[in-house]
C-alpha cells in the first residue's frame, strides 16, 4: 500500500537496560485505524510515543513521509490529559486550538461538547469536571483541532458506552475524511485493525 | 510562530490568574525574608539596616525566585500539558523561551516591584531603588534562564528542589556579584554603568544558550 506516513523498521527500545520493544515493524497508512494491543507492560505506550517523536528507538528506523509533518499533524492524547484545572473548559479548548493555530468560533465548540452531552458544562472549571468528562474535554479538542493523524493511548478507559459509540462514529468520520487513527485498546478490537505487540 | 508564542504567554497569565496563590504567595515569601533579615541583624555592629537592604533585597528575590523555579515545567509535565508542547512545537526552542518569558512576567517581576518599593520606602533613595530595578529586571530574568535548563534537566525527578537549587546557585553567583555591586556603586556615588552592561551581557548569553539547552532537557526527561 502506499500512502504510507509512518514507517517503523525493525525498532528496538530499551530502558534502564530492559529491552521494551524487540525487534517490531510497522507501516501505518493514511486511511488506516490501527490498534496496538498486548498485555501490560508490553511497550504500548513506549511505542505511541516513538509514533509522536518524544522517544527515540535505541535501534531500527522510523521513516516518516515527506509530506507528514509530526508537529502539524499529528494529535497525541495520553495518560494525562493536557488540561489546566484553573480554567474553564471553554478556555481549555480555546487555547488547545489557539496553539494548533485554528480559529473557530465558539459555536462550533458548544455543538461538539453537545454531541457528548456537555454542553452545560462549558464554563465549568475543568477541575470539577469528572474523570470521564475531562477525557470527553480532550476527544472535543482532538476532533476540533483536526490534526490527521490521532495517536491516543487508551482512549476508551472510562467513558460510557453511548460515548464510546459517538467518539467511534467520529474516527469512522475521521478516517472517511483520509486521516489515520492508532490506538491502545483491550476492548472495541473488531473496530480496528489489530497488530499484536 | 509568534501566535503559538503568545498563546502560551496568555494561558500561563489566566492561569495564574485564576489561581490567585501564585502571584501573591512569593510577594509574601519575599517581605518575610526581609522581615526576619532585620531581626535577625538587629543587634549587629553593621550600623544601620538601610545600608544593606539592597543586598538583602536582592539575595531575597534571588532565593523566592529559585524557590519557585521547579513550578516552570512541573504543572505542564505533570497534567500533559507539556507533551503536548513537545510533539506540536515547530521550534520547540522557541516555546520554551515563551515559558520562561511567561515565568518572570507573572511570578518574578512582583516580585521585583515589591523590592523596589521595599528599598525606596525604607531607604528614601530614589537614585539607587531605581539602580536595584534596573538590574533586579536584569539579573532576575538571567536567573530564570539558567533555572530552566535545571528544571528541564531534574523534571522527571521527585522532590527536585534541592538539586534544582544545588545545580542553579554556583551559575547564579557572577550575576549576584554584579547586581549587588551596582546597586551598591550607586548607593555610594560611583558609576555603576558598567556592572549593568555586564548584567545585560550575561542575560544576552543565557538568551541564547538556555532555550536549546531547555529544550534538549525536556526532550530527554519526557523520553
Amino acid at each position: 500500500m502506499n500512502n504510507i506516513f509512518i514507517n517503523l523498521e525493525n525498532i528496538n527500545l530499551i530502558k534502564q537496560g530492559k529491552k521494551i520493544v524487540d525487534d517490531f515493524s510497522l507501516a501505518i497508512s493514511y486511511r488506516e485505524k490501527i490498534n496496538i494491543f498486548g498485555r501490560n507492560g508490553t511497550g504500548k505506550t513506549s511505542l505511541l510515543k516513538l509514533i509522536s517523536g518524544i522517544t527515540c528507538p535505541s535501534s531500527g528506523k522510523v521513516t516518516i513521509d515527506e509530506n507528514t509533518s509530526i508537529h502539524e499533524d499529528l494529535f497525541y492524547i495520553g495518560h494525562k490529559y493536557g488540561l489546566k484545572n484553573e480554567l474553564s473548559v471553554a478556555d481549555n479548548i480555546k487555547y488547545t486550538l489557539g496553539f494548533h493555530q485554528r480559529n473557530l468560533e465558539e459555536k462550533y465548540i458548544i455543538d461538539e461538547l453537545d454531541l457528548y452531552n456537555i454542553k452545560d458544562k462549558f464554563i465549568t472549571k475543568v477541575k470539577y469536571l469528572s474523570h470521564g468528562q475531562k477525557k470527553i474535554v480532550t476527544l472535543v479538542q482532538l476532533s476540533l483541532v483536526k490534526n490527521k493523524i490521532w495517536v491516543l493511548d487508551e482512549p476508551f478507559t472510562g467513558l460510557d458506552q453511548n460515548i464510546i459509540d459517538t467518539f467511534i462514529k467520529k474516527i469512522d468520520q475521521h478516517i472517511a475524511d483520509g486521516g489515520t487513527v492508532v490506538i491502545t485498546s483491550h476492548n472495541q478490537k473488531d473496530k480496528f485493525t489489530n497488530v499484536e505487540l | 510562530m509568534m501566535n503559538v508564542f503568545f498563546s502560551i504567554i496568555f494561558k500561563d497569565m489566566r492561569v495564574i490568574l485564576n489561581s490567585g496563590t501564585k502571584v501573591f504567595m512569593p510577594i509574601v515569601y519575599l517581605l518575610l525574608i526581609l522581615i526576619f533579615f532585620s531581626i535577625s541583624i538587629a543587634n549587629t555592629t553593621l550600623g544601620g539596616y538601610d545600608k544593606v537592604l539592597p543586598q538583602i533585597i536582592w539575595l531575597a528575590c534571588l532565593l523566592v525566585s529559585l524557590l519557585n523555579m521547579e513550578a516552570l515545567f512541573k504543572d505542564d509535565f505533570e497534567d500533559g500539558t507539556l507533551e503536548g508542547i513537545v510533539i506540536n512545537s515547530h521550534v520547540l526552542e522557541f516555546n520554551v523561551l515563551a515559558k520562561v518569558i511567561s515565568y518572570w512576567l507573572f511570578t518574578i517581576i512582583p516580585l521585583v516591584i515589591i523590592g523596589f518599593l521595599a528599598n525606596y520606602l525604607l531607604t528614601s533613595d530614589m537614585g539607587a531603588s531605581i539602580v536595584l530595578l534596573v538590574s533586579l529586571l536584569l539579573g532576575t530574568l538571567t536567573i530564570s534562564l539558567i533555572g530552566s535548563i535545571a528544571a528541564s534537566l531534574t523534571l522527571s525527578i521527585k522532590g527536585n528542589n534541592l538539586l534544582l537549587s544545588s545545580i542553579v546557585l554556583p551559575l547564579d553567583i557572577p550575576v549576584l556579584i554584579f547586581g549587588t555591586s551596582s546597586v551598591y556603586n550607586a548607593m555610594s556615588g560611583v558609576d555603576y554603568n558598567s556592572e549593568l552592561l555586564f548584567l545585560l551581557l550575561l542575560l544576552i548569553l543565557f538568551l541564547i544558550i538556555s532555550p536549546f539547552a531547555s529544550a534538549m532537557g525536556l526532550k530527554n526527561s519526557l523520553d
